[in-house]
């Protein structure tokens, strides 16, 4: 490499030119097999701006699965057993009752129990008693295991469910009857 | 530096990959140069080294952040560096591999006598000693000024110094590096 540095001594451009040779330039083919070999390394990996776009791609389909299941669950809420998505109200509840505190469970059933009386009263009304039949049997179900699981709970947590339990229980009665009535009425 | 590549480095930072590769070809000479006077010429890792480099250096070039042809060079000088770093480290863990040395790979032009190339080759090992005993600081301005033939606003740019401090810096290291060699060629002889 020719030197031409005039701020430079004799001595130190003698210097710097030796320090010059210690750096090779590459041959032709030598170049041209490093650039191939860069190409052949871009070519067997996918640029950086479509890993990206599967990583947003990949999430996005997951927030929409996401998003799309708890709205089918929250939509499924007042779903009827003659329903197809009764099944996912089933589900939701039952993903609930697992999370919960043992006290906020059977909470969660009287709770459950009593929005599907509710539920059949209403539907009754409208005359739908094949579903108001559906709902209160499950009703009976949930209660029922309340007042199994009751026993278990502390003294001092039993209380306030258990009343609210026997409310649900005679609510429950007082819509079978509303039921049987409908039947009777239906077959006279 | 020139509006060209300024404008390469832009659209390979966007993606695009002709211009990223133009931009890799442009400066392979001075990552060869490079990393030759770190490994010695004739070594024979030092292809996989410069290719590694450039290899890296494309699969993070949305990283670089940077826009002219010396900031450019200095980035791929960096990555080099470690590049170098990571097969010297490997070597020493290999110890087996230091048969491999420039001197025989260098003995090879016919029309040159044998004794000239030895010293030759001892004198560039020489000096590739006394480069390593300086600062990192004198090191990398003389490599950049003279390995690589970097002007001195370039060597500024680079190294972000002042190119008043460049040119200081250049005295006193060739002076350091002409004492380090002085001594060691009289311990030699």
């Amino acid at each position: 490499m020719e030197l031409n540095e005039p701020d430079l001594t004799a001595a130190e451009r003698e210097l710097a030119g030796e320090l010059a040779g210690l750096g090779v330039d590459p041959t032709p083919s030598k170049h041209a097999a490093i650039m191939a070999a860069v190409r052949r390394s871009q070519a067997a990996r996918p640029p950086v701006m479509g890993r990206w776009r599967f990583a947003l791609v990949a999430f996005g389909a997951a927030a929409l699965l996401a998003l799309s299941s708890v709205g089918a669950v929250a939509a499924s809420n007042d779903a009827l057993p003659s329903s197809p998505t009764y099944s996912l109200r089933l589900a939701g509840e039952q993903f609930r009752l697992a999370v919960a505190s043992p006290a906020g469970r059977e909470q969660l059933r009287i709770d459950f129990a009593n929005a599907r009386i509710n539920q059949a009263l209403a539907i009754l009304r409208q005359g739908d008693r094949t579903d108001a039949k559906s709902l209160l049997r499950d009703s009976r179900s949930y209660l029922a295991q309340a007042k199994k699981d009751l026993g278990g709970l502390p003294a001092n947590e039993q209380g306030q469910l258990q009343n609210q339990l026997n409310q649900a229980e005679a609510n429950e009665h007082q819509a079978e009857l509303q039921l049987n009535q409908a039947g009777d009425q239906g077959q006279s | 530096m020139s509006d060209g590549q300024n404008s390469l480095a832009a659209r390979a930072k966007a993606g695009d990959r002709l211009a990223l590769n133009a931009l890799l070809e442009a400066h392979l000479g001075t990552v060869y140069r490079f990393v030759s006077m770190k490994m010695g010429a004739g070594h024979a890792e030092l292809d996989d080294i410069v290719q590694e480099t450039l290899i890296g250096a494309s699969g993070s070039i949305r990283t670089f952040r940077g826009e002219t042809n010396a900031q450019v060079a200095g980035w791929l000088i960096s990555i080099a560096r470690h590049k170098v770093a990571d097969h010297l480290r490997s070597r020493y863990s290999r110890p087996t591999d230091s048969l491999e040395g420039p001197l025989g790979a260098h003995l090879a032009d016919p029309a040159r006598p044998v004794d000239e190339q030895v010293m030759a080759i001892q004198r560039g090992e020489h000096l590739r000693e006394a480069m390593g005993q300086l600062t990192p600081e004198q090191e990398e301005v003389l490599t950049l000024r003279f390995v690589l033939g970097f002007g001195i606003e370039e060597v500024a740019e680079i190294t972000r110094r002042p190119a008043g401090a460049v040119k200081s810096m250049q005295h006193r290291a060739l002076a350091s590096l002409q004492q380090k060699l002085g001594a060691k060629e009289t311990a030699w002889n």
